[in-house]
């Protein structure tokens, strides 16, 4: 069944409730845009939901994504950066995000140097705790999240070492960084996968 | 100069109007969906010789104050430079920035805009040829365009001009009509499934006594601009899904 | 439009194909992509045409004013270009966003039509009045820049070919000119020698014509040319930050005549469709 914004669905009441692209108003439900319409049936109350056309929706980063950013500079306290990927969809236009300083690492909060952990032009994981004035407030205070891909001062692609070091593979120089735990996809082969998934980014 | 005669009645009881139309009659309506692929969300309106373009960019980040509660719309409204029979200087415009903050307004009832808090949606609006009503027919073309985005929105939100020449009240003005002295028209935004007023602007003089039959008019000529654009979307979404 | 990023790989991948006449949709280095004519769209305009290529879309529209000529040339008519770029093809565009590029348009149109025989068509009374033509260009939608210039001339020819001038008596009573009223004594422009822009685009060893972004993203540099249907070259420019080396340059140029000409075939041919219909 397809619908336009402002059909309206069905009664709203303890059986009935409202999914993605509806709106409630009064005691209905209405559709809130273009496309077919869903009905999830459980066991006791039934979900309506639009499937908007092209099957898209639009996405804008909301507390608890984990996204991929790129550093873009660092001040004093916090670093600046740009929300490039949510999740899996990358965004046409980037977001503008901060790291405080206090969010960088799990322990020792208050002892970190942001020189020492990020540089400007690195690919980050992180995770949105907030919104803020100068963007959204991210946190990389985990073992998974944190540097990804970073380039040495000579240009070249580096290889992490361990959680607080990159290395440079053509000229062997180490650099620290807060790097980020990617998951090991755990088949036969976990040694090939976990090189395959450092360079998947 | 002004000798024309704007509405002529015959024989007939009905009289004609200067194109040929009955006084409740609107002009012919094509809309299209999906025009530009570069734009989140685009359609394109032609009401009678009038032709609008919109597009739509957005949810995305803001440039400068952001809101935390909603996202702030923002609307731009342009008469191209030959639009109108006589050609035109595009930057000075106040009639063009009065127009775009009437819609910035429409559209910010209209869109569920607590759905994406510190961002920013984009509506530009391009008229190509102008034969009257481009209020309307901007109106019009946004909704469909920020339907055709997926962005979450109350209703179709439909408009149409009306006005009163010889004391009968006529739906869809042209542009000979409106730029005849003395013609009051008024242009209604409304979501309709409520009969909500989203805008309302008139110019000229409309007696109060009047003013009644006038909205009326408008409403319904709201009714036919609405039914032509929900075939439109539902022709495009089943095409979409085949 | 924003700026398109690629990788090293996509870029190498894309410039080894070139290499050997391989682009990444499938064409050769000197096919174009299809391009859609509309005319006669605008009916407050005199004369108008609609381009639509895959993701690049213009509007050309031509009014006309009577002026008294410029008092260095008394014989010719006078041609005024404006070019837009509508918030429609990106939002970086809104307000004067768009302005770095249509003066560039702008001049290079100007530049290119400076001495156009077309001019000589437009005189009505030879130091006194001539016809005075401004163009529109509105671009609604752009891909790459430099399949820009090349649509935005093919609007405009188009939209000269379409246009209707109506004929002008000099009225012996009155002793001044007339413009004819009646709607069908109309004058039609010659366009033969209107030029036509090509681009062509150093992508790793070869020239290209009508790039895609991505193409455009690994390209080196563009010239752009001003052709007519003779061959003539009336203006070039070379486009963007690379080098070019002088000798490919020079193979180049009988290809160029080809293009431009098949070009304003093209033109002639669809333009000529729509007067038959």
């Amino acid at each position: 069944m397809f619908c336009v914004p402002g059909d309206r669905l069905c009664v709203a009441d303890d059986k009935n409730l409202g999914g993605r692209g509806t709106f409630l108003k009064g005691s209905y439900i209405y559709a809130a845009l273009a496309g077919k319409v869903n009905i999830i049936e459980n066991k006791d109350e039934n979900i309506f939901e639009v499937m908007p056309h092209g099957n898209f929706v639009r996405k804008i980063p909301q507390v608890g994504d984990v996204v991929t950013c790129q550093v873009e500079k660092i001040v004093s306290n916090q670093c600046k950066c740009l929300i490039k990927c949510i999740a899996d969809s990358v965004l046409k236009q980037p977001f503008k995000a901060i790291i405080r300083k206090e969010d960088v690492r799990a322990t020792d909060k208050d002892n970190v140097e942001l020189y020492t952990c990020f540089r400007p032009g690195d690919i980050i994981l992180a995770k949105i705790i907030g919104l803020s004035e100068s963007g959204y407030l991210l946190s990389t205070a985990s073992n998974e999240f944190g540097v990804v891909i970073a380039r040495s001062e000579n240009g070249v692609l580096m290889v992490p070492v361990s959680w607080t070091e990159m290395m440079c593979p053509e000229f062997k120089v180490k650099e620290t960084r807060k790097v980020a735990r990617i998951a090991i996809e755990s088949d036969s082969n976990a040694s090939t996968s976990s090189k395959q998934s450092n360079n998947n980014f | 100069m002004e000798s024309r005669i704007l509405l002529e009645s015959t024989s007939v009881k009905t009289p004609f109007r200067i194109d040929g139309r009955k006084p409740h009659e609107v002009r012919s309506l094509t809309c299209r969906l999906g025009v530009f692929q570069q734009a989140d969300g685009s359609s394109y309106v032609k009401l009678g010789n009038t032709q609008v373009l919109a597009t739509v960019y957005g949810p995305h980040d803001t440039r400068g104050k952001s809101n935390p509660e909603k996202s702030i719309i923002n609307c731009k409204f342009r008469l191209s430079t030959f639009s109108k029979s006589t050609r035109r200087n595009l930057h000075r415009d106040i009639r063009s920035i009065e127009i775009s903050n009437n819609l910035t307004q429409v559209f910010d009832s209209a869109i569920l805009t607590e759905l994406y808090p510190h961002s920013q949606i984009d509506i530009y609006l391009e008229v190509v040829q102008s034969d009257g009503s481009d209020y309307a027919a901007c109106i019009n073309a946004a909704s469909l365009a920020i339907i055709d985005a997926g962005i979450p929105i109350k209703d179709v939100v439909c408009a149409c001009s009306a006005g009163f020449i010889d004391n009968q009240p006529i739906t869809d003005i042209n542009a000979v009509e409106e730029s005849s002295n003395g013609t009051p028209i008024l242009t209604i935004g409304m979501l309709p499934k409520d009969k909500q007023i989203l805008s309302m602007e008139s110019s000229g003089g409309i007696h109060l006594d009047n003013l009644n039959d006038v909205m009326d008019a408008a409403i319904e000529g709201c009714k036919s601009v609405l039914f032509i654009m929900k075939q439109t979307i539902l022709n495009h979404i089943q095409e979409l899904k085949d | 439009m924003a700026e398109l990023k690629l990788s090293e790989g996509e870029k190498c991948y894309l410039i080894n194909g070139i290499n050997d006449n391989f682009r990444i949709d499938g064409r050769s280095c000197w096919d174009r992509r299809e391009i859609e004519l509309e005319n006669n769209l605008l009916p407050s305009c005199v004369g108008s045409a609609l381009i639509r290529s895959v993701n690049c879309s213009v509007i050309a529209g031509v009014k006309m004013s009577l002026v008294s000529p410029d008092s260095g040339r008394p014989g010719k008519g006078k041609i005024e270009f404006f070019a837009d770029i509508s918030a429609n093809a990106d939002p970086l565009f809104e307000g004067r966003g768009g302005q770095e590029m249509t003066v560039e348009l702008v001049r290079f149109f100007e530049d290119s039509f400076k001495d156009c025989s077309l001019l000589d068509c437009l005189t009505v009374v030879e130091g006194k009045q001539v016809w005075c033509l401004s163009i529109d260009i509105l671009i609604l939608e752009i891909g790459a820049r430099a399949s820009l210039y090349d649509l935005c001339s093919i609007a405009v020819k188009a939209a000269l070919y379409d246009t209707r001038l109506p004929k002008v008596y000099f009225n012996p009573d009155i002793m001044d000119i007339e413009i004819s009223e009646d709607p069908f004594d109309l004058m039609q422009l010659d366009v033969s020698k209107v030029p036509i822009f090509v681009t062509v685009t150093r992508i790793g060893n070869n020239y290209t014509i009508d790039p895609t972004q991505e193409e455009e993203a690994s390209s080196i540099a563009s010239l752009l040319f001003s052709v007519d249907n003779c061959g003539t070259l009336l203006h070039s420019k070379k486009l963007g930050h690379g080098s070019l080396h002088c000798y490919p340059i020079k193979e180049l140029i009988p290809k160029i005549s080809e293009v431009a000409l098949e070009l304003h075939n093209f033109i002639d041919d669809q333009c000529k469709s729509f007067t038959s219909r």
